[in-house]
Parts: C-alpha cells; sequence; structure tokens
C-alpha cells in the first residue's frame, strides 16, 4: 500500500491511473472468463442432449426395422394397397419412406461396425443431420464439441499489448537532461502522464475486444443452448412416437409371427396357390402399421442440424 | 511583482538559459501534451464503443434468450398436449387417437423452432465495430 502511494507521488498520479485501467482490465477478462466457462457447460449440456438423441434414434431404428419382418412377405399389389390405403387420423401411409428411413439406419449401423471414430461419426451424421454420412458432417459435428476457438482471444491477450509504452518516459528524460529543477519536474509529470495515457489506452483497447467476445460468446450459448432444447424435443417425441409404434406393433405382429405349425402350413400352401402369403385382413393390418411406421420414420428422420453444425 | 519586473526578470534570466535547449523543451512539452489530448480521445471514443457494445449485446441478447424460451415454452405446452392424446389412444386401444397423437407431434416437430428466431436475429443484427 505504501509502496503504491510511493510510486504514485512519485509518477505524480501516473501510477494510479494506470492502476486504475489495469484493475478494469482485470475484471472484464474475469467476467469473460466467466462467460467462456458457461459456453462450456452450454455446450456439455447440448453435447449431453444429443448423445441421448443419438441412443434413442437407434432404439426407434431397432424397433422399426422390425417392420421388414412383415412388409417382406407382401406381393408387388400388396405393397402397392399398402402405399395407397387411405389417411387415417391425418396420416397418410408411406411405406417407400419408411424404407427410405431405414436404409439411412441400416448404413449409418454398418457404418457403426467399422469401429473408431468413423463409427459415431456415421451415427452422429444419420442421427443428428439426417445425411446418410459424410466425411464433411462428420467433421462438422466433432467441431461441435471443440469449444477452443474460444480460448484463442485469452491467448491474444497473453499479455504483450499490456507491456508496450514506457517510450516516451525515456525521451523526456533524454530531453530533460540539463534543465532547470521547476520544468524539469513539470515535464516528468507530463512524460509520465502521457506513456501512463499510452497505455491506459491500449488497456482500454483490450477491454474493448474483450467486450467484442462477450459478443461472440452469447451468440455461441444460444447457439448450442437451442441445439440442446431441439435435441431434448425430438427425443421427447421420439420416446412417445415410439411407445404409440410398438403398441401398434404389438397388436399387428401377433398375426403374422407367433404363428402355429397349422399356420404356416397355410400361408406356404396360399402363397402356393394365389402367389400371396397374407390374408386380405393381414395386409390391412400391415398397412395400418405402416402408417403408424410413416409417422415415427417422420421423426426419425428430423435433422437437429445442417451439415455446417448449425441447428435445424 | 508588476509585469515590467517580470519581463525585467525572464530578459535576464533568458541570458543565463541555453536557447537550443529551452526551444527543445518546449518542442517536447507541446508533443507530450497533444500525445495526453489524443490518447484521452481515443479512451472516450473506445469506451463510448464498448459501452455501446455492451449494451446492444445485453438487449439483443435479453431478447434472444427470452424468445428462445418463449418460443420451446410453446411449443412443449402443444407436444405435451398431444403426448397425452397418445398415452390415452394406447389407454383405450384406440388406433385413431394413438395415430392422430403422433402425426401431431411429427407436424410440431418437423415446423422448425429457428425460422422466426432466425428472423428476429436478422431484425437484431449490429452492425457495431469497435475500431481499436
Amino acid at each position: 500500500m505504501a509502496a503504491d502511494r510511493l510510486a504514485n507521488i512519485v509518477s505524480f498520479g501516473a501510477a494510479g491511473r494506470v492502476e486504475e485501467a489495469r484493475l478494469e482490465l482485470d475484471r472484464m477478462k474475469e467476467e469473460y472468463e466467466r462467460q467462456c466457462a458457461r459456453y462450456e457447460q452450454h455446450l456439455h449440456e447440448a453435447g449431453i442432449a444429443l448423445e441421448g438423441l443419438i441412443a434413442d434414434k437407434q432404439s426407434a431404428y431397432e424397433s422399426l426395422r422390425r417392420i421388414r419382418d412383415l412388409t417382406a412377405g407382401l406381393s408387388a399389389r400388396e405393397r402397392t394397397f399398402v402405399s395407397q390405403s387411405p389417411v387415417t387420423a391425418g396420416v397418410a401411409t408411406n411405406l417407400p419412406g419408411v424404407e427410405a428411413t431405414l436404409r439411412g439406419g441400416d448404413l449409418a449401423m454398418a457404418g457403426a461396425k467399422a469401429g473408431g471414430a468413423a463409427a459415431s461419426s456415421a451415427i452422429g451424421a444419420w442421427a443428428l443431420v439426417g445425411a446418410l454420412g459424410s466425411a464433411s458432417t462428420g467433421t462438422a459435428i466433432s467441431s461441435l464439441s471443440g469449444g477452443a476457438a474460444t480460448n484463442a482471444i485469452l491467448a491474444w491477450f497473453g499479455g504483450g499489448a499490456l507491456s508496450a509504452g514506457g517510450a516516451g518516459v525515456a525521451g523526456g528524460v533524454a530531453v530533460i537532461g540539463g534543465m532547470l529543477v521547476l520544468p524539469a519536474v513539470a515535464l516528468t509529470a507530463m512524460f509520465t502522464h502521457a506513456a501512463a495515457s499510452k497505455k491506459i489506452e491500449e488497456m482500454k483497447s483490450c477491454g474493448a475486444r474483450y467486450a467484442a467476445e462477450f459478443k461472440k460468446c452469447e451468440e455461441r450459448i444460444a447457439e448450442a443452448n437451442v441445439t440442446k432444447l431441439r435435441a431434448l424435443e425430438i427425443r421427447t417425441a421420439l420416446q412417445y412416437a415410439l411407445k404409440g409404434f410398438e403398441h401398434e406393433f404389438n397388436r399387428v405382429a401377433p398375426s403374422f409371427l407367433s404363428l402355429r405349425w397349422y399356420e404356416r402350413a397355410w400361408r406356404w400352401l396360399r402363397f402356393r396357390l394365389t402367389g400371396r402369403r397374407y390374408s386380405t385382413r393381414q395386409v390391412q393390418l400391415v398397412s395400418e402399421l405402416c402408417t403408424a411406421a410413416t409417422a415415427l420414420a417422420g421423426i426419425i428422420d428430423q435433422p437437429v442440424m445442417d451439415e455446417e453444425g448449425r441447428p435445424q | 511583482m508588476n509585469k515590467q519586473q517580470i519581463a525585467a526578470k525572464l530578459a535576464a534570466a533568458s541570458k543565463h538559459l541555453p536557447r537550443q535547449d529551452v526551444a527543445r523543451v518546449l518542442t517536447a512539452f507541446a508533443q507530450a501534451s497533444s500525445q495526453i489530448a489524443q490518447s484521452q480521445q481515443n479512451v472516450v471514443l473506445i469506451e463510448a464503443q464498448r459501452d455501446l457494445l455492451v449494451a446492444e449485446l445485453n438487449l439483443k441478447f435479453g431478447v434472444i434468450h427470452a424468445a428462445i424460451g418463449a418460443i420451446f415454452s410453446e411449443r412443449r405446452a402443444a407436444l405435451d398436449a398431444h403426448f397425452a392424446v397418445i398415452q390415452d389412444g394406447i389407454k383405450r386401444n384406440d388406433r385413431e387417437r394413438i395415430l392422430a397423437g403422433m402425426d401431431a407431434v411429427g407436424q410440431i416437430v418437423k415446423g422448425s423452432p429457428f425460422a422466426d428466431l432466425n428472423e428476429l436475429a436478422q431484425l437484431l443484427k449490429s452492425n457495431i465495430e469497435i475500431k481499436i
């Protein structure tokens, strides 16, 4: 404290001005660091929500693909019938659409079998972007969990900018050599304050750069927040739609999958005689299940972000 | 001491002062003074820009965060209503209700919440740039 006062006296108050500006800059830096930590927290939460969504989409895909056990037995004419079945409760059955959703999932899961980073990239691309998987998509997703860019500004503020200044004092000292005492004191004060003003200006510039970075950080926080909220929204929607689909599947499947030997024999015989495996009632049931599958597939296909990682 | 006396004293003192040094001192003094004035002007400018940016930032992101909260709350309320329809359909084994709920949920989820947000962000887009 005494040293500060002495420095202030010796520098004619310039040291105090510089110290005040330095404290203000330190406050801004601390605030910026707090904001960076806030961003990291939002990013972490978004990451958890996205991971949960990927897991839910995988479960929904596993459940949905069981419909193949039923649709595989449809003849071409029956497929047409299923595809053209009337709209039920606002849902138009779209069997080719369901099959396209399943093909997308197949590709992602096949990629997953490759293991390593490529696996998570393939599933992530399918679940989050809705694409069938591309290198650029994988990069964009992986870059989402980076966040290293936010620290660049801190590195930029590594201290260099604050150490500038002082040349004016040296210049002033050289000029006043051999002068009368009173003007020398006046000049020392003048040059000390000139150097201090320069330092203060630089510190204010740094502070303003922090303010500019706050803006970028806020944008990233908003983006991470909406990504998290959107992922949670799709997750919940998917969970309920899956419940609905599974209820429908459990209602329909026993007519196809738990057949007694004579039922299987009758199906085989019918196929030999008519080229059809299913009865009209069974085709109707497949059609009904496809309607629920169409609604579920629509939610599975819903992307959370585009290929650049922007929320969708 | 009157003006004449001061002038006489200065005239006497000037005989003892090296004229070149006096000129250098005065020049340095003027330069330092100008430097201080320039720095102070820059500081005022930077502070004004910074304060404007911070104020704009608080306003803009206050609005954006509030809009995000409102948009997702509204969507969540609509989704909850349709989740209840699905649950009810399952409970009653009512296929039509289940499908109606699933379809409505799908329609909400397919409608991007970001269209409105992007429009809002465009409206709030700032052109403030700090020149430093």
